[in-house]
C-alpha cells in the first residue's frame, strides 16, 4: 500500500457527520474493553478518567499478537 | 528538571491540536527516536495506530508498540522521561501524561503493516489499516463495545478501495467463528462508506442497529 500521511487524511475528511458524532459518543461512554491491571494503574497515575480505564482483566481475546 | 530529550518531546507535543493529535505526535517522535538508536523493528498498534490511520479524535493516553526488542526500549524511554512500571513492558511519563506499552513481540499470523507519515514528519510503521479494522471489529463484538465499532468504521473508511478483501477474510478465518460472518455483515452494511468516512445520522443509526441485530443472530447460532 502506498504510504499514507496523517495530515493528508485529516485534510481530506469532511467536518461533522454521523461517524464523528458516534466517535464522540463512544469516547464519552464508559469503556467496556478490559485492560490489564499494570497498564490500568499506569494510566490511572497519568490522570486518565476512571470510566475510560475499563474493567481489570485480560484485554485481548483477539488482538495484537496474542502472547 | 527536564532532560534535553524530554524537553524536545514536550516541545513536539505542544504543537498538537487535540489529545488524539498529541498521541499521533508522540508516536512519531518516539518511533523516530527508537529508530535513531538502532531499534527498527517497531510497529505501532492499538489506539495510537487507529489515530494515525484515521486522524480522528479517539482519546488514548498510551502508545502500544509491537517489537521483539522490548528490553532495548528502556534507555531510550528513560531519556524521554518515562519510568518503567514493574516487570512488564509498560512505561509512563507522568509529566507529559503518556504511557508506552509493548503488548506483544510479534503481530498475529497473516498480518501486514502500513507506513504512515506521522504529523512530526517521521514515517511510522503501523499494523495495517485492514488488520486494525478487523481487530477493532472483533473487540466491538466480543465486548459489546460501540466505541470499537466506531473505530472499525473509521478504519473501513480510511482503507477505502485499497482494502485487500481476500487477505482480511483469511485473517478473519484464522481468528475463528463467528469472525468471518461478522466481517461479512460489517462489510455488507458499511461497505459504501466514503473515503471521508461520513454518512448521515439516520443511515448510521439504521446500519448500526442492523449490524448489532445480525451479531445477535450469529451469537445465537453458536
Amino acid at each position: 500500500m502506498a504510504k499514507r500521511s496523517y495530515r493528508e487524511i485529516a485534510a481530506r475528511r469532511r467536518p461533522g457527520g454521523a461517524l464523528g458524532a458516534a466517535i464522540a459518543r463512544g469516547e464519552k461512554a464508559a469503556r467496556t474493553v478490559p485492560r490489564d491491571p499494570v497498564a490500568r494503574e499506569a494510566l490511572e497515575s497519568l490522570g486518565e478518567r476512571p470510566e475510560r480505564l475499563g474493567p481489570e482483566g485480560e484485554p485481548r481475546k483477539i488482538q495484537t499478537g496474542a502472547e | 528538571m527536564w532532560g534535553a530529550d524530554e524537553h524536545e518531546l514536550k516541545a513536539t507535543l505542544s504543537r498538537a491540536g487535540s489529545a488524539a493529535d498529541r498521541i499521533a505526535h508522540a508516536s512519531g517522535f518516539i518511533v523516530a527516536r527508537l529508530r535513531r538508536e538502532g531499534i527498527d523493528s517497531v510497529v505501532v498498534t492499538g489506539g495510537a495506530a487507529v489515530v494515525l490511520a484515521t486522524a480522528r479524535d479517539f482519546a488514548t493516553l498510551d502508545i502500544d508498540l509491537v517489537t521483539p526488542n522490548a528490553d532495548r526500549l528502556d534507555p531510550v524511554l528513560q531519556a524521554l522521561g518515562f519510568s518503567r512500571r514493574g516487570s512488564q513492558h509498560i512505561w509512563a511519563n507522568e509529566r507529559l501524561r503518556i504511557a508506552v506499552q509493548v503488548p506483544a513481540s510479534d503481530l498475529p499470523p497473516l498480518s501486514v503493516t502500513d507506513d504512515i507519515e506521522a504529523p512530526t514528519g517521521d514515517v511510522v510503521t503501523i499494523w495495517s489499516v485492514a488488520d486494525l479494522m478487523l481487530d477493532r471489529l472483533a473487540q466491538a463484538v466480543f465486548w459489546n463495545a460501540n466505541d470499537r465499532l466506531a473505530q472499525a468504521l473509521a478504519l473501513r473508511a480510511a482503507a477505502g478501495d485499497t482494502l485487500d478483501l481476500v487477505r482480511v477474510r483469511q485473517r478473519a478465518a484464522h481468528e475463528g467463528a463467528p469472525m468471518p460472518e461478522i466481517l461479512d455483515a460489517f462489510l455488507r452494511l458499511f461497505g459504501s462508506l466514503s473515503a471521508e468516512g461520513e454518512i448521515d445520522d439516520a443511515t448510521y443509526d439504521e446500519l448500526s442497529a442492523r449490524f448489532w441485530a445480525q451479531v445477535d443472530v450469529l451469537r445465537d447460532r453458536r
